[in-house]
């Protein structure tokens, strides 16, 4: 079996390195963006990916509307996404399922929480 | 209250004092007569007797038209005329008189008055009273009389006709003032929520209306029962704002009627009337009032609303009514002002809520992302996970998990600042000194922050003594350092810039980085709030030093702003007055 490819959208440098790391441990193949415009190239490129991790809060472009927009392209059956978010409101998690999102990671989380949050998802869409 | 008690005093003394006159007059006229002294022996005694008798006379018929006011009416005396004129003329040779010229007198004032109708009234009685009056004192029956009776028709006529005109317009123009006093009373909640402001709205355009020259209103407290407060506009203090002094009205009092009994009531003479005795409504300057309930919808009395007249008036029932629909009205726009208020003070609260909210949910999440990497990176290197860490990754992961803790920690201090500075708990230590000594003192500190920048000071040798907290300050001067540093090039020039100004200094940080956008210049100053430009990497602050920089130069009395251009640098400026006119500490 290939490994899985991992594509990781997040803005924090220090959580985006924690995340690339964290996975790279784990037996994922990581691609890193920091902002959603270079996220949304990246899912309408020619590579495909396994799952994609979302934060939430982000800067110019952030992951709500990120999650629109593949909604609108059409691009959520490209990959299953997980939402990485600070916020540990019931409702914010819920939106974030409604508009397309599998799975919610919220902050903070070790490592093997988010290995087994990625594993479960790769594992439901395979 | 007192002086009109006083007067009522008076009166009272002066009508005994002139019945007391007459009786003596009259008696030292008797007893003249009884002793014999005839008008050819005394003239001059008799003459004196005569002028008391007329002058103590005189005043018992005053004092006597005061205490009856109430039966001397336009009408009494109508018909009093026409008694004494009926009598001149009989006297003076009947129909043949010329005297009967003197009917069209009272006919004239009638007619001005009363207008048109009244004259009509009025002709119709001497109609009758000079043809009857005439054949019973001569005896002598003849249509000698019918000229003129007609001439005085013609007369009553005449004018009927100039004054119903005149009388038509003082009435519409009447109706008008009505019409816009409620118009105000209507439209003042759209003015302004504030109680007192509505009331002067509401009173000023009564005062406006017909002859109403006082316009009060009387506040009940349903809490304590008593009126507690009147609010009052005259004509004669035209211009002056409205009046608004604590009252104390007696349970015996009128308005204690008007409010209960939730029915208008009227006073034609406030200074004969029994009922206005020791009433707070009789101290205003007026003579006549109609008093109207102000009942909110519901029931809750509000008050009396007074409408005065400068001279004794009986109101007519549309004026009557028409106070009434002011009250009604002023009810009305007094209740939506105060469902307005409150309206507005649930929605503050909501609004404080709603940030207090969102705020929450900024700081959880500013902390959690630090946490994240702390938290991610320790368990990386947890060897439970048992993961095939390389020593590069390992010491990549112990430092991320140093700076993230410095920067929660620093987050953690700032935040606390912030939130001190804000609900004013951390006092200042206010000196008076030179800000460039504390400049020149804190120049090697500022050159680590800047590491490869050049820190340059552009301080004049003379520069007044302002009143500030050195640490603050300083901190302040850091934390825009910190940032020029952030956002210029490496071997970049910051320059701190200080400049006299008028009432004080203003000290200057210029960088040569990417700057700001306009858009952005004011929101900066905000907690959480970081611009995000293309060379920017998140996380470098806390994105509240800013908001801590601004709060510090507010309590000092000064100000912050930026100046900036896209690509070629910012200065952020802020002043310090040399007297600190909003905050002294100690």
């Amino acid at each position: 079996m290939s490994m899985c490819r991992v594509l990781v959208i997040e803005d924090e440098p220090s959580i985006l390195k924690f995340l690339t790391q964290a996975l790279l441990l784990t037996g994922f193949d990581v691609v890193a963006v920091t902002d959603g415009e270079a996220g949304l190239a990246e899912i309408r490129g020619e590579t495909a990916f396994d799952v994609i991790l979302l934060d939430l809060m982000m800067p110019v472009l952030s992951g709500w509307e990120v999650l629109a927009r593949m909604e609108n392209e059409g691009l959520l059956d490209e990959a299953p996404v997980i939402v990485v978010t600070a916020s540990s409101q019931e409702t914010d998690q819920r939106r974030a399922r409604a508009m397309g999102a599998v799975d919610c990671l919220v902050k903070p989380f070790t490592v093997r929480e988010m290995a087994i949050c990625v594993r479960q998802v790769v594992g439901t869409a395979a | 209250m007192v002086a009109v008690q006083k007067q009522a005093l008076i009166a009272g003394t002066e009508s005994t004092l002139a019945w007391v006159r007459v009786f003596v007059v009259a008696t030292l006229a008797l007893s003249l007569a009884a002793a014999g002294v005839g008008l050819d022996e005394a003239p001059w005694l008799w003459a004196v007797v005569f002028v008391a008798m007329v002058y103590s006379a005189s005043n018992s018929v005053l004092s006597l038209y005061r205490e009856y006011r109430n039966l001397f009416t336009g009408r009494v005396f109508l018909v009093a005329d026409l008694v004494v004129i009926t009598l001149l003329v009989a006297a003076s040779g009947g129909y043949s008189s010329n005297l009967h010229i003197l009917y069209a007198l009272p006919l004239a004032v009638v007619v001005c008055q009363h207008g048109g109708q009244a004259g009509v009234y009025y002709c119709l009685a001497v109609s009758v009273v000079y043809p009857v009056s005439t054949i019973a004192l001569t005896g002598r029956t003849s249509t000698a009389w019918a000229p003129h009776v007609a001439l005085l028709w013609a007369l009553c006529l005449l004018l009927w006709y100039v004054t119903y005109d005149l009388d038509d317009r003082e009435e519409r123009a009447n109706r008008r003032s009505e019409l816009s006093a409620l118009y105000r009373a209507a439209s003042a909640p759209l003015q302004t929520e504030d109680h007192p402001a509505l009331i002067e709205w509401l009173l000023s355009g009564a005062l406006n209306s017909a002859d109403i020259c006082h316009a009060s209103l009387y506040r009940y407290d349903s809490e304590i029962a008593h009126f507690d407060m009147c609010y009052s506009l005259s004509c004669e203090k035209r211009g002056d704002s409205m009046e608004m002094q604590s009252v104390r009205v007696l349970q015996t009092d009128m308005l204690y009627t008007v409010l209960y009994r939730n029915l208008p009531a009227e006073i034609v003479n406030l200074h004969t009337d029994r009922r206005m005795k020791n009433s707070v409504i009789a101290d205003r300057p007026m003579r006549s009032a109609i008093l109207a309930p102000v009942i909110f919808p519901g029931g809750d009395p509000f008050g009396v609303l007074c409408l005065g007249r400068a001279a004794p008036h009986k109101s007519t029932q549309h004026e009557v009514k028409f106070a009434q629909t002011l009250a009604v009205q002023a009810a009305v726009a007094l209740n939506s002002a105060t469902l307005l208020e409150e309206a507005s003070n649930i929605k503050a609260a909501k609004e404080a809520d709603r940030l207090r909210t969102e705020l929450l949910a900024t700081v959880s999440h500013e902390l959690r992302t630090p946490l994240t990497a702390i938290l991610g990176f320790a368990s990386i290197l947890n060897p439970a996970e048992g993961l095939p860490v390389s020593p590069k990754a390992h010491d990549d992961a112990v430092k991320e998990i140093i700076q993230n803790s410095e920067r929660l920690n620093k987050l953690v201090g700032d935040l606390l600042v912030l939130s001190r500075l804000q609900a004013g708990a951390l006092k200042m230590d206010m000196q008076w000194g030179d800000v460039s000594d504390m400049l020149d003192d804190r120049l090697e500190g500022l050159q680590m922050i800047a590491g490869p920048r050049e820190i340059v000071l552009n301080v004049p040798d003379v520069l007044p003594d302002v009143k500030f907290d050195e640490v603050r300050i300083g901190q302040v001067i850091t934390n825009l350092v910190e940032n020029a540093a952030k956002f210029s090039p490496v071997e970049s020039e910051i320059v701190i810039g200080v400049a006299r100004i008028e009432g004080g200094i203003v000290i200057g940080v210029r960088d040569e980085g990417m700057g700001i956008p306009s858009e952005d210049h004011e929101r900066i100053f905000e907690r959480f709030v970081q611009v995000e430009t293309g060379a920017y990497k998140a996380g470098i602050g806390t994105g509240l030093g800013l908001a801590i920089c601004r709060s510090i130069v507010e309590e000092h009395g000064g100000s912050i702003s930026v100046d900036s251009v896209l690509g070629e640098g910012s200065v952020f400026c802020f002043t310090l007055p040399s007297s600190t006119g909003t905050h002294e500490y100690v």
